[in-house]
């Protein structure tokens, strides 16, 4: 019995180094975060209104409604909170860290809903933003991650260093500014810019009346459906192909200062519309459509 | 010394149980011997007796159980509340001192309608490191054209060139400066 009190002892000391050493076993093992839920239903806004969306890391898909509110859906890491605030025109929010200094990115899922006229500004570091339906001014910023665009009119503005950026069935003005990471554009009407230094660039379906540059990109250019159209194209180094039907060839000019260009006759007819490609020493070569829709992603 | 039919119904209970002085043990089995209902009832309460073993205690038991009390009288000087406290003021301390200091590990964020992008170890100061390889193609080119264009003074399809590739390397540096802000 006399050894009953530091036996006790000794036992609450095993449960003391026990509880340390899984605390230190828990703070060497990377222990997963919970995601937190994100909810903003139903907050009325004007139907033009001024969005401005930060979501550093993670997933931003917006979609578009014929309502004057907006909705947002989803979760964000442990590690975040969301921010933002806003009146009937202008309405700011997204994630950033929770802890004032911590250098992670903030990373949330998000779903959000818009009046389709809304003006919206995103801004992502390493994220998948994906837009679809949105008829107001688009403009999206990301380092990497992807971004897509789909069924949307108005000026559409992307800029990606390394994010690949896919455009489908878009009308009005489309700028691109890209880096690395490819570009594809299909079905847009309307006028493109188009720039990157070394990512391909893609155009396919309805080709709007468009200027392509890069210095090593290779540009693919689907050249059936130009009626009308005058796309220019430029690079330094990268190939351009061009696919293009015998039956509806477009005019074609093309030099390469010190590339190959192979071009079958006849050049083509400016009713077909008009492509201008130019490069410093990639090579030039018109083909049939067939091939270029396999390569067109 | 005999006993009645009453003092054997109120002793039973005391028999059975080996309460019952030696003595009276003996008077109750004498008047049951004599009397059917008494020996009736004392059978009856008997039944499935098992022989019990009374352990002869040590000599040293008394002695033994003066110092357990006094070792617990020396034990409760610190109240069990307090020593409870301690010990959970103990945990605690243990738990500031050795919990994780380094940065919890890059967010994942996962939902069971939502999958979300996975995301590890990316960051502002990535931007540069993704850009590096461009802006190293946009000065490669525009060697390539300064030469080009040394060989060839005043062509303006080379000068041309050369200012978009310096429009080029604005806008990616731009991007890059917005990527850290």
């Amino acid at each position: 019995m006399r050894r009953a009190f530091p036996s006790r002892l000794a036992a609450l000391a095993l449960v003391l180094l026990g509880a340390a050493t899984a605390v230190r076993a828990q703070a060497t093992q990377p222990a997963p975060m919970q995601p937190v839920p994100a909810h903003l239903r139903g907050r009325h806004v004007s139907p033009t209104v001024s969005m401005r969306i930060y979501v550093p890391a993670g997933r931003l898909i917006i979609r578009t409604w014929d309502r004057d509110s907006i909705a947002v859906t989803g979760t964000h890491d442990a590690a975040s909170s969301m921010f933002g605030g806003g009146d009937l025109g202008h309405v700011k929010f997204g994630v950033e860290p929770l802890r004032t200094g911590d250098t992670r990115l903030a990373s949330a899922d998000l779903h959000v809903t818009v009046p389709r006229r809304a003006r919206l500004w995103l801004k992502a570091t390493v994220a998948m933003i994906d837009v679809t339906g949105s008829a107001g001014e688009l403009e999206v910023y990301a380092v990497g991650g992807s971004i897509t665009v789909r069924q949307a009119s108005g000026v559409i503005s992307i800029e990606s260093i390394d994010a690949p950026v896919q455009v489908d069935s878009v009308r009005g003005d489309l700028r691109v500014r890209g880096g690395k990471a490819p570009v594809v554009v299909r079905d847009a009407t309307g006028t493109a810019s188009i720039t990157t230094v070394s990512g391909s660039v893609t155009l396919t379906g309805r080709v709007p009346e468009s200027r392509v540059e890069t210095i090593g990109g290779d540009v693919t250019l689907d050249a059936t459906q130009l009626a009308g159209v005058t796309t220019e194209v430029q690079t330094h180094a990268g190939a351009i192909r061009i696919a293009a039907s015998a039956k509806a060839r477009p005019l074609l000019e093309l030099s390469s200062r010190t590339g190959r260009v192979t071009t079958p006759a006849p050049a083509g007819a400016a009713a077909n519309g008009r492509v201008l490609a130019r490069s410093f020493r990639g090579t030039i070569s018109v083909t049939p459509p067939q091939p270029l829709n396999s390569k067109a992603h | 010394m005999t006993i009645d039919c009453q003092v054997v119904a109120r002793d039973l209970d005391a028999y059975r149980d080996g309460t019952l002085h030696a003595a009276r043990c003996e008077e109750l089995e004498a008047h049951a011997a004599q009397c059917d209902a008494c020996l009736m009832q004392l059978e009856r309460v008997t039944a499935g007796m098992l022989p019990v073993f009374a352990p002869t205690p040590p000599s040293t038991l008394r002695d033994d159980v003066l110092r357990a009390v006094a070792v617990r009288r020396r034990s409760r000087r610190l109240p069990r509340l307090a020593r409870t406290a301690g010990a959970l003021a103990a945990a605690a301390l243990l738990f500031v001192m050795l919990r994780p200091t380094t940065a919890p590990p890059a967010p994942t964020v996962a939902d069971s309608t939502i999958v979300a992008v996975p995301v590890s170890g990316a960051s502002s100061a990535s931007a540069d490191e993704i850009a590096r390889s461009e802006f190293r193609a946009l000065d490669d080119a525009a060697r390539e054209l300064q030469a080009e264009l040394t060989r060839t003074p005043g062509d303006a399809e080379l000068t041309a060139l050369l200012r978009r590739i310096d429009d080029q390397r604005a806008s990616l540096r731009r991007q890059v400066q917005d990527a850290r802000s």
